[in-house]
């Protein structure tokens, strides 16, 4: 006599499958909003590092020297006064961050939304390594913003809740 | 004669026995099922909640930091001569969070001698999961002691007197301070020296010549000078904001082991700091600067001007010392954004 096989799924295989369903929820629905604060986090730190590039450069070689934020063409640059890109001193290739090519230092999906320092997209430092005006930039990591003030007292970008 | 088997034969199982096991199995299975429902809930709310976490502690850093300031407040009470009646208590300190929640301190200011004070902080938002505890404790021994000493001056000056007020110290001929913290303006007369080792100065020092430029300017062996060992913490304060030293007729020296953190505009004839640390505000200095290699300069810059731009007299008090920034030609600014860059 041979056993009865049924041939539905028993609650055993449904609650493996439920199981794992949640698990992999668990996972990736948290981690999905985290990592777009971390992917922001990672580009502010090379945006405001090319900041105290641009900076440094000023003050030692007594030129103007500013950091580009290019809406249109999704990158940001430390150039001279000619507006030709620094060299990185660690690339040693031009100062140039690009967003649309994901690197260790530029996350994947990131976009500059918005940068106006009195009118320009630049943050411009005299001869003196003085930030001659504050501005702000809005950046995104996938569909989470991130709003940016440059300020001129201590040539520091910091966060601002980001509005409508 | 047959012998008897050693082992008794088994039975089959009955039908009943094999319903038992298929209980037993169920029922473990359930229980394991229910095990790792909870793991795994528990595990995606502790990670959403670690992030809110994060926000929240954001939000409430402003918390402690005005709370922090109430400590200052409470150090300013302490040099008027107020004993423990300085402690002071509330919920004033607010501040919104990244998410829009609004974190509330309750500050509470413990005394356990006349010379210190501890402070705590507990910050609490409207959402009963954002709870967070941020302590502060500050031993302050504060100079001078009590409110017997002067605590104004008036400068005479072309463009109407300033009135210096408030925490004042003035400073003439040799004076030193080692291991206090001061607060308020230092007022450096012609002549003085102020030998500094291992304080923490919250506020400005400035000279007469710093408060009104028709003052005539200290030279020579009567230039005011600050001589800092071991360690210092220059950190503006509320008297004259972002100004740690509005001194453009001063010496300010440090030794090779020194450790220094000027916080705020630092405006002296002359600057020499060795050994390490940090400077973060412009330097101004019109003699000479030597500032070591080593040390981090956030957010600085420099001028080439003997004097500030404007020192701003209010009614009562020096409002803010400002320095002018050279602009860069629009025409330079539009290329510097505007010029090609290859891809």
């Amino acid at each position: 006599m041979h056993p009865r096989r049924s041939s539905g799924h028993t609650l055993l295989e449904l609650l493996v499958v439920v199981i794992v369903l949640m698990i992999i929820a668990g996972i990736v629905i948290p981690s999905s909003t985290v990592g777009a604060e971390r992917k922001l986090d990672t580009l502010q730190v090379a945006m405001q590092d090319a900041i105290n590039e641009a900076q440094t450069l000023a003050y030692h070689q007594g030129a103007a020297f500013g950091v580009r934020f290019d809406v249109t063409g999704q990158f940001i640059a430390v150039v001279d006064e000619t507006g030709t890109p620094t060299e990185d001193p660690f690339t040693h290739g031009p100062y140039v961050l690009r967003l649309t090519t994901p690197s260790p230092v530029m996350p994947s999906d990131m976009h500059i939304d918005y940068a106006n320092f009195d009118g320009r997209p630049l943050a411009a430092f005299n001869e003196k390594g003085v930030l001659i005006v504050g501005g702000e930039v809005h950046v995104r990591a996938g569909d989470t913003p991130r709003w940016l003030v440059a300020d001129t007292a201590t040539n520091t970008l910091m966060e601002i809740p980001a509005g409508p | 004669m047959t012998s008897a088997p050693l082992m008794r034969p088994s039975r089959p199982a009955s039908g009943a026995a094999r319903r038992l096991e298929c209980g037993w199995v169920l029922v473990a299975t359930l229980i394991l099922s229910a095990l790792a429902i909870s793991v795994t809930v528990t595990y995606a709310r502790h990670a959403l909640l670690a992030k809110k976490s994060l926000e929240f502690g954001k939000g409430a850093s402003p918390v402690e930091e005005a709370s922090r300031s109430e400590m200052d407040r409470v150090r300013e009470l302490m040099r008027a001569g107020l004993p423990p009646g300085t402690i002071a208590q509330g919920t004033n300190d607010q501040s919104i969070t990244p998410t829009g929640e609004v974190a509330t301190g309750e500050r509470s200011v413990n005394a356990s001698d006349s010379q210190k004070r501890d402070i705590k902080v507990h910050a609490k938002g409207v959402n009963p999961n954002s709870d967070d505890e941020f302590s502060t404790k500050v031993k302050a021994k504060v100079e001078p002691a009590s409110g017997d000493t002067a605590n104004k001056t008036t400068i005479k000056c072309a463009t109407g007197d300033i009135l210096l007020a408030g925490n004042l110290m003035i400073i003439s001929g040799p004076t030193e301070f080692q291991g206090v913290e001061l607060a308020g303006l230092m007022l450096l007369e012609d002549g003085a020296t102020l030998k500094l080792t291992d304080c923490v100065l919250r506020g400005t020092i400035i000279t007469r010549h710093g408060a009104c430029k028709d003052y005539p300017a200290a030279t020579g062996v009567n230039r005011p000078e600050v001589n800092v060992f071991g360690g210092l913490r220059l950190l503006s304060g509320t008297e004259l904001p972002d100004t740690a030293m509005c001194a453009p007729d001063a010496l300010f020296t440090c030794d090779n082991a020194a450790r220094v953190e000027v916080q705020g505009f630092a405006c002296a004839d002359e600057i020499v700091v060795k050994g390490k640390g940090s400077l973060k505000g412009m330097v101004v200095t019109s003699d000479h600067e030597e500032i070591d290699s080593t040390y981090t300069r956030p957010g600085h810059g420099r001028g080439a001007q003997a004097y500030p731009d404007h020192v701003e007299p209010g009614g009562e008090e020096i409002k803010r010392v400002a320095f002018p920034v050279t602009p860069i030609p629009a025409a330079t600014l539009d290329l510097m954004c505007s010029a090609p860059i290859g891809s």
